[in-house]
């Protein structure tokens, strides 16, 4: 392994200023399903044991991302950025053998995007009732939504209603957003499995699309396109001029203004927080805020919320397992000990792994309980009260 | 018959066909005790005589059974006698001694690819019985059968034993060329035969008990000339080998010409004498030209001629020692009758008295003969008509012959006297001639009326009708009454024996007394027919090459006895009636008057519409072109014979008793009877697996412990050194030039060292082929392009004999490794459809690109054994328990019987056998027991039960669960896929775990549960001889650190072959049981994590090929 680039990421990262106090293993969500792993060790390796390179290979793999470990770190050490990096050294020097879920099919069709002749049917899910624009200068991006509701049709995991409802949630704003139909994948799952070469391929021929098109705003629903276009694009792009905007925080702003309220939905619920739109994005208010705008609806935090959220189990279809099972059974246990009998959440990741263990053929207790993504809770009820 | 070919097999013996009898075949030889299955049918899947279909059948059962029939009919322990019948059974000893017989199987099964090719070939395929035939359609072979009967009655009755129905079949199929060379084969002289033959075959034809005879030598004929008007010389292929032996032929007659060709055929150098000064003897000087025209005689004479005979014509030989003793090894006389008979009355030496033999030579080769006004031809035979008709044509201007017989009776053939009679001849008949009168020169004929009366010693004798006399005017007589041989003229009766009438004597053999030396055609026989002349050459010649070489010589190479099989078919009654067509002829005011032909032959449409009128009566014609076309693979042989064989048979299992010589025999000890047929499949299948297991109790000692070749696991990382086989299945796979093409692309792929055309994989010569270029060329690797899918040892229900053949050829015969094969089933892709050579080339090399790839990552395949021990566990004591319990013990299984088990939960007992333990001293009866837990797999099961209060820990290999109170311990039947798994295994005791079966009460309901026991009893000694043949490296293997526990395998599962197995901290993790897993990998892909993969079909090797794919690997980089 390339030391001299270790060294780099670690000082980048901060990592010489770990304290070896061991909050970051003693939280990691991994570790607690019993899976030998430790990001303190891993630090220690890094640093000071290089040459323990199965170790080191096997824990960047492992890590699920979720950032809980840079959360409870007294040191500000950004863990997650380490493996992100640590990631992209490994799969250029061993080759991208990290991913294991689904055998890696997902991450095949995102190269399979870098193509510049590529030539998408991704607007098929367009309904008559919304209103889009040709050309204009705000643009919606729907991110894998029409590639997940054919690979999970079996999940049962309607993502594309997510990217409707965006647009009628934009519609009520009066906002016309352009649909870009070539628009590609954030590259999200590519840059955290190490692939940074086909992550910038897709940054540029997205920047391409959007430029091409006169795009000046372009609005999210996904926390981790958000993550990717806010964050990691303009790294890649130099000059990047385009304003990203999350959804939710569009639609609180809005709400605030007043003149919008929800309709009544008599229900208890609870919310998952997303860790690329919580611990990565530092949005944490905008969901709760605007679940509260719904009357009758009761929200019940689970034992481990906002910034101690717990994962949904898998980041990036990297590192599916028993243990990550065993992380989202006891994640839909926290839900069911809330009482709630709605699950809310902002990420289709998040829908995707926990339906995934809810519906397993083998699970020996009852988790089920209904879940849903918030954009749709709030699209369902949106009303002028003007 | 050929009663060499007699074998002697000791098995069980199994009669008849039909699914429950391939059900005791499979139960018989799985469990290890081999079988002989004789049926009449010629396949397995007929059923029993009188059962017409079972009802609810689904309309694919034939391709589900295919598997079955495959692993059964190919099973080393199954002797396979279809078309056979039983002959005598002898009851007395410890064995049944079972006589029987094969019809000859004219295609071997065995060698037989089913290319196809005969049948394009065969000139009846397109009629209404063709003769080469693939049934039923559904039977998992492609192998054909030939129906061949009994030899028609038209080639019997030729002589020469031409195959009159085979140039018949070719000649309505307009094969002209190909019809005429199966006459020459047989006859070498076509032209001559299709106008002077007096043809016998027509006598016989069968189509005269419809309308009218073929008109068989007028289609002899027409081929002939046919060849001629093309302007072909005939010819005949150059013998093989020169031999240095000379035989002398005497005579150029149809005789010596015959016998010159077959001696100079097989190679001896043969020089013919001729005193005439032109070749032809009396095809020549006694047939005149408007009869047989010069240049046909000369044509075929000549073709004999080119062909290395030597003809000395103008020499008289006066020696046959002397030719001996001149270097001829030996010499053949068939100098004919050449001598004119004499009336022997007052007169007959008048000036115009002249002999038919001399006045016919002198027309035939002079060119003239004098004749009178008033000519009278003494004589009513066909050289009298001859003469006759001679006379007319120079110049006679009354013609009469004068006979004894009256119309019907006269020697000559009706046609030339009808002929004779419309050129003018007048006919006096029932007339003796007495004298001739005449002043110096003939003047009368003195007659009287008179006939032939036959003595007591055979002989006939002339008797006059009354004293009476009365006169012809006649100034010119022919006395045509027959001759004799000329043998004292010349010198040579001084040598050679002579008797009555002055003819040679000879053996069978046709040798004269004198070494060497032979007779052979009229100067043997006294005057005959051209046919029979030209039989008798043949034969002589057959006789002098045994003389010189020793060796039995026969041309006649198909005795017609025990030729065929079965009778003529019937004439169908919807026959069109339609008769011969007349031949034209030159109108008898014409013709007469010259020497030119007088027929003019059947035109194309008339010979063709004519030959269709034969009814093939022996259903395959023998022209033996579908043994060219079959080529090397040499599956059809039409000199097949029948085969008696012996069996020795502890045991007979009858599933059809109208196979039986004697339904007495069904009462006999040790006989046992598959059930008649009831409802359904399921009943006869399991009154199959009753009747076997009852068989096994009696044949338990010639079970052979089923040990299946073990193999090492090879170790693939040797150099990759591919070889290319494409199978191009006997030449009808595509253009020959197309698939050389394919050959010479593969050949430049990198890593290939050897490309190469097979004829055909499932053949011995092709699988040989294989394994020498392998050893030549240091092969490791080897991607086979021909039907053949998959290289596994296993049939599913695609497969068919032929691939199962091939891969037996390959991996069992030759002991090729599997797993250094790539199989790739080019053929379905290539032969469906009609493809130019171009896209032959295209499409194989895509379909070629994945194997090439797949040649490099290859896989180790091992056959793994795990042997199952004797100990069995019956759960339940009714009548089915207990009698499976006996028969097992018979068998000599170890048997523990709990006759009253309980589970702890489970429903109250509803009744209590009583225990009975009169029978089975290996039998360890428990009276009643509570069962605890079941749990293990086949070979290591274990039971926790409570026994009077104990706590018992039993071990067992096979459980069997027959009372209901203990089928919970079975998985329920609702078991997702389990109802696919019993549909094609037709399994009615298995459970999804292998090892464990159970009896359900709907089975009991099918038969009386005596039965059921002997059924299940042969269900577990299958599982108990089966050593586990199935390869392990095709079951998945889990890697417990991805696999996540979600079930979705176990979920798929059809087979229960996968189980999660509880860790730590709630945690599950899948485990393969490989005794159930048949390798499908249905899971491996339904696996959300990658956690399962197949060693021999691995995600890796997935991904390999999926990229080498794509990167245009590869024949892009081979160019």
């Amino acid at each position: 392994m390339d030391s001299v680039r270790i060294t780099k990421i670690i000082r980048d990262n901060a990592l010489y200023q770990c304290l070896e106090c061991g909050k970051c293993s003693a939280a990691c969500p991994r570790m607690l399903a019993g899976k030998e792993y430790s990001p303190r060790l891993l630090a220690q390796k890094l640093i000071s044991e290089r040459d323990d390179e199965a170790f080191i290979e096997s824990s960047v793999w492992e890590c699920l991302t979720c950032s809980l470990c840079q959360e409870r770190c007294p040191s500000g050490v950004d863990i997650s950025r380490v493996i992100l990096e640590m990631r992209a050294l490994l799969a250029a020097e061993k080759g991208l053998k990290g991913y294991r879920a689904h055998d890696g099919a997902l991450h095949s069709w995102m190269r399979m995007m870098t193509s510049p002749d590529l030539k998408q049917n991704r607007l098929g899910w367009v309904s008559p009732d919304l209103k889009t624009a040709q050309k204009g200068r705000v643009a919606y991006f729907s991110g894998c939504a029409p590639y997940f509701d054919v690979f999970f049709a079996h999940l049962q995991v309607d993502t594309l209603t997510i990217a409707r409802d965006s647009v009628r949630l934009l519609n009520f704003l009066d906002i016309e957003p352009v649909l870009l139909k070539n628009e590609r994948c954030c590259g999200h799952d590519l840059l955290w499995a190490g692939d940074r070469e086909n992550f910038e391929t897709l940054c540029r021929l997205n920047y391409e699309e959007f430029k091409s098109a006169g795009i000046e705003e372009i609005i999210v629903s996904c926390p981790e396109c958000y993550t990717m276009l806010g964050t990691h694009m303009p790294e890649v792009i130099p000059g990047f001029d385009i304003k990203v905007t999350l959804l939710l925080d569009l639609l609180q702003k809005e709400v605030r203004k007043g003149g919008k309220a929800f309709r009544p939905l008599e229900t208890t619920a609870t919310f998952q927080d997303p860790c690329r739109l919580g611990r990565m994005s530092g949005c944490y208010e905008a969901p709760r805020f605007l679940l509260g705008q719904i009357p009758g609806l009761v929200l019940r935090e689970m034992e481990n919320s906002g910034r101690g959220a717990i994962c949904c189990g898998n980041s990036g279809f990297i590192n599916c397992d028993a243990y990550s099972k065993n992380i989202q059974v006891q994640r839909l246990r926290e839900v069911s000990a809330t009482g709630a009998q709605l699950l809310v959440t902002a990420c289709p990741k998040c829908m995707i792994h926990l339906s995934c263990a809810m519906r397993d053929p083998a699970r020996n207790e009852k988790v089920e309980v209904n879940i849903r993504d918030l954009t749709s809770i709030l699209a369902r009820g949106i009303e002028w009260t003007g | 018959m050929d009663t060499r070919a007699r074998d002697t097999i000791e098995a069980v013996l199994l009669v008849g066909s039909g699914y429950g009898a391939l059900k005791v075949a499979e139960d018989m030889v799985q469990s290890g005790i081999p079988v002989a299955w004789v049926t009449r049918s010629p396949h397995y899947l007929e059923l029993p005589e009188g059962a017409e279909a079972f009802a609810d059948w689904p309309a694919d059962l034939d391709y589900q059974f295919r598997p079955l029939y495959l692993r059964v009919t190919r099973h080393p322990l199954l002797t396979a006698l279809p078309q056979s019948r039983i002959v005598s059974v002898d009851e007395g000893g410890k064995n049944f001694i079972v006589e029987g017989e094969q019809d000859p199987r004219y295609i071997d099964y065995d060698l037989c690819t089913g290319c196809g090719k005969c049948t394009q070939l065969c000139p009846l395929n397109d009629s209404a019985r063709p003769p080469i035939t693939r049934r039923p359609a559904q039977c998992p072979t492609r192998a054909l059968v030939l129906d061949k009967r009994t030899m028609s009655a038209c080639r019997i009755a030729c002589p020469l034993g031409v195959n009159a129905q085979a140039y018949l079949a070719l000649t309505a199929a307009g094969r002209f060329e190909e019809a005429l060379a199966v006459i020459r084969e047989a006859n070498p002289l076509p032209g001559i035969c299709g106008r002077v033959c007096h043809h016998p075959c027509e006598a016989e034809c069968r189509r005269a008990e419809v309308e009218e005879a073929v008109a068989i030598r007028d289609i002899k004929r027409f081929l002939a000339d046919c060849e001629a008007s093309s302007g072909a010389a005939p010819a005949f292929a150059p013998p093989a080998q020169r031999r240095a032996e000379r035989v002398a032929v005497i005579g150029s007659g149809p005789a010596g010409l015959t016998a010159a060709h077959y001696l100079n055929r097989e190679g001896f150098r043969v020089t013919v004498f001729e005193a005439l000064p032109q070749a032809g003897g009396m095809l020549r000087a006694g047939i005149n030209s408007f009869r047989l025209p010069r240049r046909v005689l000369d044509v075929e004479i000549r073709a004999i001629e080119n062909t290395g005979v030597s003809i000395k014509t103008g020499t008289t030989v006066a020696s046959a020692a002397q030719l001996l003793a001149d270097g001829f090894s030996a010499v053949l006389l068939a100098a004919g009758t050449q001598a004119d008979l004499r009336l022997g009355i007052p007169g007959e030496d008048l000036p115009g008295v002249n002999a038919c033999v001399s006045f016919l030579r002198a027309v035939n080769l002079k060119g003239s003969a004098p004749v009178g006004k008033k000519t009278i031809v003494i004589g009513a035979g066909n050289s009298a008509m001859d003469a006759a008709r001679t006379a007319l044509r120079l110049g006679a201007a009354h013609v009469t012959v004068v006979g004894i017989e009256q119309e019907q009776e006269m020697p000559a053939h009706p046609r030339e006297v009808r002929e004779a009679r419309e050129e003018g001849v007048s006919f006096v008949l029932g007339t003796v001639p007495v004298a001739f009168e005449g002043a110096g020169a003939l003047e009368r004929v003195v007659c009287r009326a008179g006939r032939w009366q036959l003595q007591d010693d055979g002989s006939q004798k002339i008797v006059y009708d009354s004293g009476d006399s009365f006169s012809l005017d006649a100034d010119c007589v022919i006395v045509a009454i027959g001759q004799r041989p000329q043998l004292k003229e010349c010198g040579l009766a001084s040598e050679i024996a002579t008797g009555a009438g002055g003819r040679a004597v000879v053996d069978e053999r046709y040798a004269t007394p004198v070494a060497g030396v032979f007779a052979a055609g009229d100067v043997a026989s006294g005057p005959s027919t051209v046919v029979e002349a030209m039989a008798a050459g043949r034969a002589a010649a057959a006789g002098i090459i045994e003389y010189l070489t020793g060796q039995a010589c026969s041309f006649e190479t198909i005795p017609p006895k025990n030729r065929g099989v079965g009778e003529y078919p019937d004439i169908p009654e919807s026959l069109l009636r339609r008769g011969r067509p007349g031949v034209p002829q030159r109108l008898p005011r014409v013709r007469c008057r010259d020497f030119d032909e007088v027929d003019m032959g059947l035109g194309v449409d008339e010979a063709v519409a004519e030959a269709k009128r034969c009814l093939q009566c022996s259903v395959c014609c023998e022209c033996r072109i579908c043994e060219q076309a079959c080529g090397q693979i040499s599956a059809i042989s039409h000199f097949s014979t029948a085969r008696r064989f012996t069996v020795e048979a502890p045991a007979i299992i009858v599933a059809d008793a109208h196979e039986l010589p004697d339904a007495g025999l069904l009462e006999a000890e040790r006989v046992f009877r598959v059930a008649d047929l009831q409802h359904d499949l399921m009943d006869v299948m399991l009154s199959g697996s009753a009747a076997a297991g009852r068989a096994m109790v009696a044949a338990a000692n010639l079970r052979r412990p089923a040990v299946p070749r073990e193999t090492d696991v090879e170790d693939l990382s040797d150099e990759v050194r591919i070889g290319f086989f494409l199978c191009t299945c006997n030449d009808t796979l595509a253009p020959r030039a197309a698939l050389e093409r394919v050959r010479d692309l593969a050949g430049r792929v990198s890593g290939v060292v050897h490309s190469e055309l097979l004829i055909s994989a499932c053949n011995p010569k092709g699988s040989d082929a294989v394994a020498d270029a392998m050893r030549r060329h240091g092969i490791t690797r080897v991607v086979l392009a021909s039907c053949v899918c998959c290289p596994l040892e296993f049939q599913c229900i695609s497969c068919n004999d032929q691939r199962t053949r091939a891969r037996l050829h390959l991996f069992e015969r030759l002991g090729l490794p599997r797993s250094r094969f790539e199989t790739i089933n080019l053929r379905d892709s290539l032969l469906a459809e009609n493809l130019s050579d171009d896209e032959v080339v295209e499409k194989a090399r895509d379909l070629l690109r994945a194997s090439f790839i797949r040649a490099r990552y290859m896989a180790p395949l091992m056959q793994g054994r795990t042997q199952i021990g004797k100990h069995v566990i019956v759960l339940g004591g009714g009548d089915i328990g207990r009698s499976c319990a006996l028969n097992l013990d018979l068998q000599g299984f170890r048997v523990r019987l709990v006759h009253n088990p309980q589970l702890e939960a489970g429903p109250p007992r509803t009744q209590h056998h009583p225990v009975d333990t009169s029978g089975g001293r290996g039998i360890t009866h428990v009276d009643s027991a509570t069962v605890k837990e079941l749990r293990g797999r086949m070979g290591d099961f274990t039971i926790h039960a409570r026994q009077d209060g104990a706590s018992r820990r039993w071990r067992s290999d096979i459980v069997c669960l027959v009372d209901e109170a203990v089928l919970p311990l079975a998985l329920q039947e609702d078991t997702p896929g389990l109802k696919n798994l019993y549909r094609y295994d037709f399994a009615f005791f298995h459970t999804p775990q292998a090892g464990l079966f159970r009896v359900l009460p709907h089975t009991l309901e099918r038969v009386q549960q005596f039965e059921a026991g002997a059924a299940l009893a042969a269900q577990v000694a299958r599982s108990a001889a089966e050593a586990f043949l199935k390869d392990h490296l095709i079951s998945p293997r889990v890697d417990p650190q991805r696999c996540r526990g979600c079930g979705r395998c176990v979920e798929i599962c059809p087979f229960n072959a996968i189980h999660l197995v509880p860790g730590l901290d709630g945690m599950y993790t899948a485990e393969v049981a490989r005794h159930n897993c048949v390798g499908c990998g249905g899971c491996v892909g339904r696996c959300p994590v990658t956690a399962l993969d197949m060693p021999y079909f691995s995600n890796q090797l997935l991904e390999a090929l999926v990229a080498d794919a794509l990167g245009g690997k590869p024949f892009d980089e081979a160019s």
